[in-house]
Parts: C-alpha cells; structure tokens; sequence
C-alpha cells in the first residue's frame, strides 16, 4: 500500500487543462483514487446530495492501524492487543481549487509566490455528525487539505474576529466566498500576515491521519454537541451587519436577539403543534395553492397537509 | 449470468433502495453499495438541509406569499406579487364594491333586479414570509423592522440579511442533532446456489442475495449464523426492504 499521499493516481492528466466546470468528476473520482490506495474502502454517491465520497475502512480502536492500513474486520494483529476491528466511516465533501496568485506577493521564484484557494460553505454543509469532512483539494499543486468538521469550526470561528465567520448574513444566505486559505512559500497557512495560523497539520498524510483516528467514532457524542453549541450559538445570531444598523440600532438588536431566547424552540411538543398549527392555516387555502407546496417537499407528510392527489400541477410532470 | 444482465439486476437493486429515500453510493470495484440517509438522531426520521426554518420559531419555508396587507396566502408560482385576495374587513367580512359599467353607472343583476357587488381585491404585496402568526416576525413590535432587514423581500427570500436557516430541528420531534445513517450492503448476484461463496464478507452490515432477479434473500450481518443461504425455500420473490430502514 502507499505512503505517498496524494499521488498522482492519473500520470496522463494535467488538472491544469481542465476547464473549471467539467472538472469535478476527474478531481473526486482522484481524491477517491487516493483514499483507495491508502486502504479505504471508497464509495461514490450516483446522485450528488452534498456528499462526494463515503470513505470506509476496519482499524484497531486501540489505534494500532497504520494509516494505510485495512484489517478488513478482523481482529488486530499488533502483538499484544487482538482486539475486533472497528469501521470508522467518513463523510467527505470535496472542493476542487485551482490556487490563484496573490497580487501582493512580489517573489518571483514561480513556486514559491503566495497564492490562495477560494471556497463557499453553506449552512447544510454543516450537520451534527463529527464524521464529515472538508478536503479541498488544491489540484494545480496536489495538496489536500483536510479538515474534520469540528476543527474547520473551531479554526475558522478562532480566526475571524468576534467568531463573525458563521455569524453572516452572506454565510447563512450560502454566498460567502472566503480568500484565506494561502500557500506561502510551499507551506499551507489560514491567514497570510503575522498571525496566520500553520494547517500543516491538515495537509495531505497528515491530514489523512487526522481523520483516521477511531476517536471520533468513540467521542462521537460529545463532539455532535461541540457540533451543535456552534450551530446554536453562531448560524442562528443576527450580526449587527450595515444592513441591520441601518434600521436597528444595537439594543434594539440586543431586545430582539433576547426575545428569541425565551422562545423554546427545541422540545417536541412546540414542534408537533407548530408543524400542526402551520398545517391548518394551509389546508384552508385553495387545492392549488397547497398542491403547489407540495412539490417543493421530498416528504409532504412531514408537514400534515391534506393535499389533493387528483389535481395537478404542471410544474410536477418530469423535465427531460 | 453475463455482465450486462448483473448489472442491470445490481441497478434495479439500488435503485429500489434510492426510491424508498436512501441516498446510494457506489463502489465500481465491489459488489458492495453504501446507503446513507440524513436522519434525525432521536427519532431517526428523515433530516432535509435544503428544508429552510424560521430562525424565530423554526417554522419551514413552506414557499407561498404572504400578503402584507390581509395576510392572505398565495401560490409562489404566481406571475405578480399582488395579493389577487379579496379584501376583508376588520370583522373578517369580505369588503364588497359596486360593479360598474363603462358609463359608471352600478350595474343591476338581471335576476335578481338588485344592485351587483363584487369583492374588493387586496392588491397588497406579497412576501416570502413566515406563515406562523405567532412568530416573532409576524408581531406589530417586529414585522416592519424585519421587513427593512430583508430588503423588503420576505424572510425567506432576502439577499440582504437572511433570517432563515437549513434545516436545524426535526420537524417530527423537535431534536437538534442529526447524523447521518450509513451502512454497508453486499450484493450477491448468482444464476443459482451453487455460485454462493462459502464464506460471506463479513466487512458488510447487510446482505442481499438474488437468484437469477427472481428470488431474494435479504439480512443483517447478526443473523447469518442463523440462516441457511443455501436453502431456496427461505428466498422471497420480493425484495424485503424493511430491515435496511434506521427508525
């Protein structure tokens, strides 16, 4: 099995020849290819929901498994141990990033100049499940960078001032296109001046034994939590952004951010009766008006509406 | 079997497991699929990260106009944002007005011989808003305030400031942790028992053994020990599906 990680799995391929958009195959199915010879067991979805690889592999929980290892669910062979293999699965969402030449940077020495990767997280990039994983892969320079869900987090909330990075308008909208990614002088940092922050320890091997470890499998509790803490305390808050001081000033914001405290919105009875509450003011409506709801649900028996089956909507007939 | 008839019967397979709400993934070098589905931790009912939910009481975006003025809902497939909803009074009585001829004269029912009314028509703007008339946003302290915040667009729809979010409680029961169900199938496609190996994988956490697409046998990892494969009278003519389900 392979130490070199990533390896240029495609020696006929140049990435730089790719025009961006028809690229994305080539880049997961080369990611895939080097997780594959490191030992995973890799999986491609046939629809593309979000995830880009399912990623799977046996490995002693005591943490005896090489990183390039698969005991296939067997027992441990590290002397001493013989424990049952366990499977860690992860969840790896890939973007692909042509690095971009910063225009500051005033080193001539081609591979030494200061560039950076461009890349947009949404809000449902980030569920409550530990084994998700960020790699960006930086195909002009073969870098992965790989980031599991709770250190993107915490790294990117340390580094933006206030923890604004989960805090914006433009990240909650899903069109918040970050820069701070860049390659100095062959080295990966979060940040390019004094206090930037070293991602040595998530990039290519390392990175990959940073989400080796069956220590997530076993903590995976604690770190939905971690997970979670962040959601509630950063996706839901309204920064007090240019838009916002426009019409509001600051403790206006801070009344009405108050106002949302006191509301319980996480137990199940506020749920059921909401999700039934907002149900009667629909089935009142017109059939076709509810009928045009109804295709914008993958399960319309989620949200209890009565919806006529015999009227149809046009926008329902399947586009080829 | 040749090649092209086992991988038609892999395909049916797989994609009757996609149509009962599983995502699939594929390995092109294996025999054994992935399905995934994003879940509710506590219930285990289905997770929706394109679903949207009011940040001020997590009601879904349910994708209808609001209409500002008489709160009249609309479809979004509407061609004009003005509410078309006849106007109400504060008694909740439809406000009528007289019908009109060219010359401006109020027109008289012929069968009736009485003067003709017809409902006045809202014509307010619609909105992407929250539907629940208890939400924060929906209060006369707040809606307007929220109204500038959105561009005037509506909670769900702004571009400016956006005060809704993915999917972030279980519409079923309220829980905020969701994770994502995984397992491991294996799939054994044979003409007959006699091409079963001895020895199943046991890396997978299911199995699904079909004869020829016509008969099926499908079980967990746990029960192997308990079952003779090789017996053609426990295999089903239908796919069972069920014990794949997480809830």
């Amino acid at each position: 099995m392979s130490h070199i990680f990533p390896n240029n799995v495609y020696p006929l391929v140049d990435p730089k020849h790719y025009f961006k958009f028809y690229k994305v195959n080539f880049s997961e199915d080369y990611v895939g290819e080097n997780f594959r010879q490191m030992g995973w067991d890799v999986y491609a979805p046939i629809q593309d929901k979000g995830i880009d690889r399912i990623i799977v592999k046996y490995v002693c929980p005591k943490g005896h498994t090489k990183v390039n290892e698969n005991l296939q669910g067997k027992k441990c062979h590290e002397v001493g141990c013989g424990h049952e293999s366990i499977k860690i699965t992860r969840l790896i969402q890939i973007k692909t990033r042509r690095i971009i030449k910063d225009k500051s940077s005033n080193n001539q020495n081609e591979t030494d100049q200061k560039a950076f990767l461009g890349y947009t997280f949404k809000p449902k990039d980030f569920i409550t499940d530990p084994r998700v994983c960020f790699l960006l892969f930086s195909d002009w320079t073969n870098n992965f960078l790989i980031f599991q869900i709770n250190k993107f987090m915490n790294l990117m909330r340390e580094k933006s001032d206030d923890n604004a990075y989960f805090k914006s308008a433009s990240f909650k909208q899903g069109n918040d296109k970050k820069n701070n990614i860049f390659l100095i002088n062959s080295n990966w940092y979060l940040g390019s001046d004094k206090d930037k922050t070293d991602l040595s320890e998530f990039v290519d091997i390392r990175g990959l034994e940073g989400i080796s470890s069956p220590y997530i499998e076993s903590d995976i509790g604690k770190l939905s939590n971690q997970i979670l803490k962040i959601k509630e305390e950063d996706f839901l808050d309204i920064g007090h952004t240019e838009t916002i001081q426009e019409h509001m000033s600051e403790d206006e914001l801070k009344s009405l951010k108050n106002k949302m405290k006191i509301l319980k919105i996480d137990d199940q009875d506020y749920f059921k009766n909401l999700i039934q509450n907002n149900a009667n003011i629909i089935n009142k409506l017109d059939p076709a008006i509810k009928n045009s709801i109804k295709k914008y649900f993958e399960d319309p028996s989620d949200i209890k509406i009565d919806f006529d089956e015999n009227i149809s909507d046009d926008d329902t007939d399947f586009e080829e | 079997m040749d090649r092209a008839t086992k991988s038609r019967i892999y395909k049916e397979i797989y994609y009757r497991l996609e149509s009962l709400k599983f995502d699939i993934f594929i390995d092109e070098s294996t025999d054994i699929l992935t399905i995934a589905r994003n879940v509710c931790s506590k219930c285990f009912k289905k997770w929706h990260q394109d679903y949207n939910q009011c940040i001020f009481c997590g009601s879904v975006n349910y994708f209808v106009f609001k209409c500002v003025k008489c709160g009249g809902i609309s479809s979004i497939t509407s061609n004009k944002l003005d509410c078309k909803k006849a106007a109400l009074d504060e008694n909740g009585d439809v406000i009528q007005k007289p019908v009109l001829n060219k010359k401006g004269i109020q027109v008289i029912a012929r069968e009736t011989k009485l003067p003709k009314f017809e409902p006045v028509i809202c014509g307010g703007q619609g909105k992407k808003s929250c539907i629940n008339p208890n939400c924060l946003s929906n209060t006369e302290e707040y809606k307007h305030l929220i109204n500038k915040i959105t561009d005037e667009k509506g909670l769900f729809n702004s571009k400016k400031g956006s005060l809704s979010i993915s999917q972030m409680w279980c519409l079923h029961c309220g829980n905020n942790i969701d994770e994502y169900f995984t397992a491991q199938i294996k799939v054994y496609i044979c003409d007959d028992l006699t091409q079963l190996p001895d020895k199943v994988d046991i890396s997978a956490d299911f199995y699904i053994i079909t004869i020829n697409g016509n008969k099926y046998l499908s079980f967990k990892k746990d029960d192997l020990s308990k079952l003779d494969i090789f017996n053609l009278n426990i295999y089903e003519e239908k796919l069972q599906t069920d014990l794949f389900d997480p809830r």
